[in-house]
């Protein structure tokens, strides 16, 4: 039995109805991290569809490629792929000395590579709390460190889009991760003033449950209740988040910074998502 | 000899407004009935004007029926399309009941609503009249609500799967000094909407905000000459906000990009509500930085 699919696959995603004006982009270099799979793909293909150049970057070499020659084919004028762990500050500044040696310059750099793994929060072993925190808050930051050192060095404008998850009412089965994305979040508001001052901006976005190749992380019974997860009662796509960053990084979003956009069907405000099997305790009978 | 054209103080004027660059693709919104209302000029010009390049048909309201007819006229011009046009005000149940009727007997229906009309004076709260207070009430408040019920009703009766609604309101996560009636009127609407998108999701209607900062357009004239300076430093990027910032927000949230976001307020204020003074009332003695010797 194959396993199931989730998510649009590649020729799907790349006729993905967008819109936004074709070459938004021309002219413009985008980095866009954990680009190999799921939204981070997405994201990329449709600057590419948009006419910007890329730097991909993720951990899995073959993904990167596979990606890199859909980003061509769907009309970027060159993409540079760069195999790094943001985890590792050697990485991401080699990354970025490749990016400025091959292109010059960097004009949006996306932050999207992290992830998390569902466990109630009192199984989580030191080491898997460390492994998220350290890839969704720590990584980050030395992403956004690296490119804004460069646009203040070179007196350029900057641009930057966190991908977080909604938070703001908990998540329940990924603590980890939670608390490193409301980390993410006000690191963001915090540097969006800090700098202000050498032009550039910093939002984040925050999906609710998007439907794409992260699902599969999760347990059949988790999945089959995540749209109850908001008023909409259904799932996302990758090209909400996709169009999300769109509009935050083009002329559209030139007058907004340290802000976090919801991208989950209103989930933040009604709705019960759990990522590991829901405790008993939450479905007992009232009694009387 | 044609008659000079006037250039507005603040904001561009309209030979502009119809050529500002845009993000979108220009037949996003073909087919599409968009109201919007408070059209005659700032800000909801702007959102008329780009919805009529998108290909949208319009329907626009608003207090002066001049006003309205002249943005009317351009955006025939623009678009090549009819414009609906209807002077009303919002805070009389009764005209918005008339202005929907009138807008579904026309086009049987509109599939963007887009709540703009409002406004205030700058004026510091102990100095509030009653009346005041309540005419700022009235119309942010209880006019954007009888404009969204209004329509949600016709859509649900329609079986309309898919309406969108837009409110213009403002950047009041650290209140507003200077202007408390509407900042509280603008929280309301925040509020509401949030309610409201959970509670009509089950009719796919989607409710969004916009948190407008300070934005640059004809509103500004509002404010005493020596207040005005202060609205270009309200916020960390040391500037005011333009028309088409709101415009092409309301477009990102009322198109297809904005299909899974619902209940959501989007600041459009340069990080205002994380830093920066807004005052358009004048800041108080209490808040200045005593003078340095350096």
């Amino acid at each position: 039995m194959s396993e199931p699919q989730f998510g649009w696959n590649d020729a799907a995603l790349a006729e993905a109805p967008r819109v936004f004006e074709a070459g938004l982009f021309n002219g413009q270099v985008v980095m866009v991290s954990g680009a190999g799979s799921g939204i981070g793909k997405a994201i990329a293909f449709l600057y590419a569809r948009l006419g910007a150049k890329l730097v991909i970057c993720g951990r899995d070499r073959a993904k990167l490629d596979a990606c890199e020659s859909w980003l061509r084919k769907l009309g970027s004028p060159d993409v540079l792929v760069q195999q790094a762990n943001i985890r590792q500050p050697e990485d991401v500044e080699k990354l970025l000395d490749a990016t400025y040696a091959h292109f010059g310059r960097l004009d949006v750099q996306v932050n999207n590579a992290g992830g998390q793994f569902p466990k109630a929060a009192l199984d989580i072993s030191p080491n898997g709390w460390k492994a998220v925190v350290d890839n969704n808050l720590n990584g980050t930051w030395y992403m956004m460190h690296a490119a804004a050192k460069r646009w203040r060095d070179t007196g350029t404008p900057g641009n930057i889009v966190n991908i977080v998850l909604t938070f703001q009412r908990g998540f329940p089965g990924v603590a980890h991760s939670c608390a490193a994305r409301a980390a993410v979040t006000y690191l963001s508001k915090t540097v969006a003033v800090e700098w202000a001052a050498h032009n550039i901006r910093v939002n984040c976005i925050a999906p609710g449950v998007i439907e794409s190749t992260g699902f599969k992380q999760y347990s059949a019974e988790a999945r089959e209740q995540f749209p109850r997860g908001n008023p909409m009662l259904r799932q996302g796509d990758v090209q909400d988040i996709a169009h999300a960053v769109i509009y935050l990084t083009g002329p559209s979003g030139k007058f907004i910074t340290g802000e976090l956009l919801n991208v989950d069907g209103g989930g933040v405000l009604w709705g019960e998502l759990w990522t590991i099997p829901k405790p008993a305790y939450f479905t007992q009978e009232q009694t009387a | 000899m044609t008659a000079p054209v006037q250039q507005p103080k603040f904001g561009p004027g309209d030979a502009a407004l119809a050529e500002l660059p845009t993000v979108y693709r220009d037949d996003l919104f073909a087919g599409k009935v968009v109201l919007v209302s408070g059209a005659g000029s700032g800000i909801g010009k702007a959102i008329a004007f780009l919805f009529a390049r998108l290909g949208a048909t319009l329907a626009i309201c608003g207090r002066k029926l001049d006003a309205l007819e002249d943005c009317a006229e351009k955006l025939r011009a623009l678009s090549g399309r009819e414009v609906f046009v209807h002077p009303m005000t919002i805070r009389d149940p009764a005209q918005v009941e008339g202005l929907l009727d009138a807008v579904w007997e026309r086009f049987g229906g509109i599939d963007v609503l887009v709540n703009n009309a409002g406004g205030q004076f700058a004026a510091h709260a102990m100095d509030f009249s009653d009346k005041g207070w309540n005419a700022v009430i009235d119309t942010n408040l209880n006019g954007t609500w009888y404009m969204m019920q209004g329509t949600a009703k016709r859509w649900v009766k329609q079986g309309k799967r898919d309406g969108s609604i837009v409110t213009i309101a403002a950047a009041v996560d650290r209140g507003l000094p200077g202007m408390a009636h509407t900042a509280a009127s603008r929280a309301g609407v925040i509020a509401l909407s949030q309610t409201l998108a959970v509670e009509w999701a089950e009719h796919g209607i989607r409710i969004n905000c916009i948190g407008a900062g300070a934005i640059e357009s004809n509103g500004f004239n509002n404010y005493k000459e020596e207040n005005v300076g202060g609205l270009f430093r309200t916020n960390p990027m040391l500037r005011a906000g333009d028309v088409q910032d709101i415009a092409e927000a309301v477009v990102y949230l009322t198109a297809s990009s904005g299909k899974y976001i619902t209940g959501e307020t989007v600041n459009i204020d340069g990080g205002m509500v994380l830093w920066g003074d807004f005052w358009p009332a004048g800041m108080p003695d209490y808040f200045k930085a005593p003078a340095t010797n350096t």
